[in-house]
């Protein structure tokens, strides 16, 4: 393989893993709020996308403008799924949680099935290269990965700077200490879970003019935001992002290599390796 | 006399149990031979449903171990049968039996890896087992043909099919009945219901996580090697399909997780439910699962038999 | 007499935080020995340690003669060791009964005759079919431990064996405390009700961040200032002595 396609993959791994980010950092926070897996996190990608895809096939709109509509939607969903139905499991032991949003996932999933059909769908808003120093970077995984940085760093500060960032944060820390320190812990849950499926949307939203996507691709991404957040670490933010680029680079290039199919394989691997091995992940505070 | 657990039947209840038992097994036994071909084929599906969801409770009802990814198993024997009979002309009946103990040597290094994930990582790890072989069976075209999948010679022999089934079904019935009457099943029940503390209490919990892991892998493949013969085509699609686990998991927690006759309950209603319903609508099928899981997990996640205990027709530790 | 626990140069970090850092002791078989130490000290992850929850970074952990450091729980419970925990570790979903059953493995007299004696002790013998969900605070502590009778150890290790529970369960316990002790099993307790383990143990171990600062008979250690001053801080310590001094004519503290 010659250097520049190692460098061309190489940074085509990279700007994707940054879409990735943002969605594992939005089931990271999930599971750091409230010790649930949100089974139904990469429905809820796929739902962004689906936003996105509609808007641009009916309406025309430029995908990127499209995020002020998925954005708000997914928060609403996310909310809603909190409020009324994770709430109700949260004390219990985090496998509830796990097949109460699976069986979401399922019913959205079909959903989506029966109404759009299991047709994939993509948003060629931009398409061609951008030549930087010889080499070729695709536009759309381009825009996507500023994009994406900049929901990601937007979210950063947030949960950095704003009263319910903090209070976010510190329900993560230790629910009954922030509930006794007059912490509203019910509402922090249903932000918290809104941020992460807007999170989740985001980057479908940003996905879907990168590659085609259909009803069922959930699960896969389900699985591999969990891949990037073992990889990274459990309960990180940083560790996301790192995870997810990682992720990027494997899949960019056994995509290559092999085919893309084969790299899901990989990927779920690497999992494997990472929950064994170390199990804190490469930035991870504690599992 | 005070037995070790009071759940072995000694005592009139038990005994009409056993003879509504022995009448139930005598009236399906008739089954193939009064009814037409396509109701004994919703017994056929049935059987290998209660089968599946019988095995799959061993692990993740009786130890605790939810697995997500079940269907692993039943691919790997309906593709370990397949290939015997086709490339070596191996009988049938062996070529399932060799599928089982095929699942259940993988299952070997599979379970001391996997089993040392807690709760959610150990069920998404089966569920991307599952994905990957599911993936390695469509890419591995010289040895499985890939997408085109295998065909057999076409016995379609249903009758034949029917007690296969009917067989192994008994089967892990017993074996979850033993299993739960024993002390290696409170064994594996204190490891579900806290296993750090079984571990103090001297229990070799690996042990017995991986042979009950082992016990759960053998039955899928070996019904995985009896739907191979019977329907004389598998492709990845038919046999890894994540609904497999799905239904799986759903007619155990329906019926009752953690009980003998959970999953049966579960397997007949649903089995039921679904071919009077939905047979020609798949979407609707799992978006009606979906909900019922809901359902199950917000309102009774015990399932019917869980039910029962609770309003007292059945004794709060009743595991039959 | 010999030693039936003798632990070594034990020491554990997690993070940044040492939380057992040399800590060295031997138990004699046959004896009650109390484990003190202000909130924070190590005292359970000295249990962990001990019981294989937890493996060391260093140091060894000589049981009946055999070094147990880093071996997996079952396989030190086997070599003679049991445990309670802080908060109880009832199985929830079997009966008392069947709790007792579970832990019977190695045990030589026929398991159903020990339990029923051991849940007559503790009066748990009638309500042998509630389910361990279902038991009352006090009611599973006292579960734990004849539990972890049925396993017929040589050293019982006791944590917080008193702690939430009412004067008259507390008696209860001491009761039984003391009938085992008589019978030969060597015993370690971990718990901050001063009075009664003063009252129970012959010998005091008292930590301090992650170690051993003093080690001797009840009454002496009431008296040492280190371990005043580990309980109070060296200002508190202070007003103990005051204290301690113009109450002193009755014995009383």
């Amino acid at each position: 393989m010659e250097i520049s396609t190692l460098v061309q993959l190489l940074i085509g791994g990279l700007l994707l893993g940054a879409v990735y980010a943002l969605a594992a950092a939005g089931l990271n926070l999930i599971f750091g709020v409230m010790r649930v897996v949100n089974f139904a996190h990469g429905d809820l990608m796929m739902l962004g996308a689906y936003v996105a895809f509609w808007l641009y096939t009916l309406a025309g709109l430029n995908p990127l403008v499209s995020l002020l509509a998925t954005v708000p939607l997914l928060f609403l969903l996310g909310w809603g799924l909190q409020r009324w139905l994770v709430d109700r499991v949260v004390g219990q032991p985090p496998l509830m949680s796990l097949i109460l949003l699976w069986g979401v996932s399922l019913v959205i999933i079909n959903a989506a099935l029966f109404l759009w059909t299991s047709n994939s769908r993509s948003v060629p808003a931009f398409s061609g290269g951008i030549e930087l120093g010889g080499l070729s970077i695709s536009r759309s995984r381009g825009i996507a990965f500023v994009a994406a940085i900049a929901i990601t760093g937007a979210v950063w500060l947030f949960l950095q700077r704003s009263r319910w960032g903090k209070a976010i944060r510190a329900t993560a820390q230790s629910s009954e200490m922030a509930l006794v320190c007059g912490i509203d812990v019910a509402r922090v849950r249903h932000i918290t879970f809104g941020l992460a499926a807007a999170m989740a949307g985001a980057a479908g939203n940003l996905i879907v003019f990168i590659f085609a996507v259909s009803p069922v691709v959930g699960p896969t991404f389900m699985l591999k935001s969990f891949a990037i957040i073992v990889i990274g670490g459990l309960g990180s933010f940083q560790g996301a992002l790192v995870g997810a680029l990682v992720v990027g680079v494997i899949e960019s290039f056994s995509a290559y290599v092999l085919n893309s199919q084969v790299s899901e394989a990989i990927v779920y691997f690497a999992l494997i390796l990472f929950l064994l091995a170390r199990p804190n992940g490469l930035l991870g505070a504690r599992l | 006399m005070i037995a070790v657990s009071s759940l072995r039947p000694t005592t009139t209840r038990g005994a009409i149990g056993l003879a509504v038992g022995v009448a139930i097994l005598a009236a399906l036994a008739v089954v193939p031979f009064v009814l037409p071909s396509y109701r004994t084929a919703l017994f056929v599906l049935t059987f290998m449903y209660i089968t599946l969801a019988s095995s799959w409770n061993i692990i993740s009802g009786y130890t605790g171990y939810v697995s997500f990814g079940h269907a692993a198993f039943f691919g790997l024997g309906a593709y370990s049968a397949a290939l015997l009979m086709i490339r070596l002309s191996v009988h049938w009946i062996l070529a399932c039996i060799a599928g089982g103990l095929l699942a259940a040597v993988v299952a070997v290094p599979l379970g001391f890896i996997l089993l040392r994930l807690r709760g959610p990582y150990f069920a998404i790890s089966m569920l991307g087992l599952s994905a990957a072989l599911q993936i390695v069976a469509s890419s591995w075209t010289p040895m499985t043909r890939g997408g085109s999948g295998l065909s057999l010679p076409p016995t379609l022999n249903l009758v034949e099919s029917y007690f296969a089934m009917a067989l192994s079904m008994l089967v892990v019935l017993f074996v979850s009945y033993l299993i739960i009457t024993s002390r290696y099943g409170l064994r594996l029940i204190a490891i579900r219901e806290d296993e750090g503390a079984a571990e103090s209490m001297g229990i070799n919990t690996t042990a017995h996580k991986v042979s009950a892991f082992v016990i759960s892998a053998f039955f899928p493949g070996l019904v995985g090697g009896v739907y191979a013969w019977y329907l004389a085509y598998i492709d990845p699609t038919s046999v890894f399909r994540p609904i497999l686990s799905i239904d799986m998991i759903i007619m155990s927690m329906f019926g009752g997780a953690g009980t003998v006759f959970g999953p049966v309950i579960g397997g007949v209603v649903l089995t039921a439910i679904a071919e009077a319903f939905w047979a020609r609508l798949p979407e609707l099928h799992q978006a009606v699962f979906g909900v019922l899981v809901i359902i199950i997990v917000l309102f009774m996640p015990g399932g019917v038999m869980n039910l029962l205990r609770t309003r007292g027709l059945l004794p709060r530790n009743w595991r039959i | 007499m010999s030693s039936i626990l003798e632990v070594e140069g034990l020491k554990v970090s997690f993070g940044g935080l040492t939380a057992v850092n040399g800590l060295s002791f031997a138990i004699t078989e046959g004896s009650i020995t109390g484990l003190i130490g202000p909130n924070g000290s190590g005292k359970t992850t000295a249990f962990n340690l001990i019981s294989g929850v937890i493996k060391p970074d260093a140091g060894r952990v000589v049981l009946n003669g055999r070094n147990v450091a880093g071996w997996a729980p079952h396989r030190i419970t086997a070599q003679g060791l049991a445990r309670t925990y802080q908060i109880s570790r009832v199985f929830g979903q079997m009966t008392v009964w069947e709790n007792m059953m579970v832990a019977a493995g190695r045990a030589t007299h026929p398991p159903a005759e020990r339990a029923r004696l051991l849940l007559e002790r503790v009066n748990l013998y009638d309500h042998r079919d509630a389910m361990g969900a279902d038991l009352s605070y006090g009611q599973a502590k006292l579960l734990e431990i004849v539990r972890s009778l049925m396993l017929e150890p040589k050293l019982l290790l006791l944590d917080e064996p008193f702690a939430g529970v009412n004067p008259t369960m507390g008696q209860t316990v001491l009761a039984i405390l003391h009938e085992l002790h008589a019978e030969g099993l060597t015993i370690l307790v971990v718990d901050h009700a001063m009075s009664i383990i003063m009252n129970l143990c012959e010998r005091l171990l008292v930590m301090d961040m992650g170690a051993l600062i003093a080690d001797g008979p009840s009454t002496q250690i009431q008296q040492n200032e280190e371990v005043i001053e580990a309980y109070f801080g060296r200002r508190g310590a202070k007003l103990v002595e005051a204290a301690a001094g113009a109450t002193n004519s009755d014995g009383e503290a």
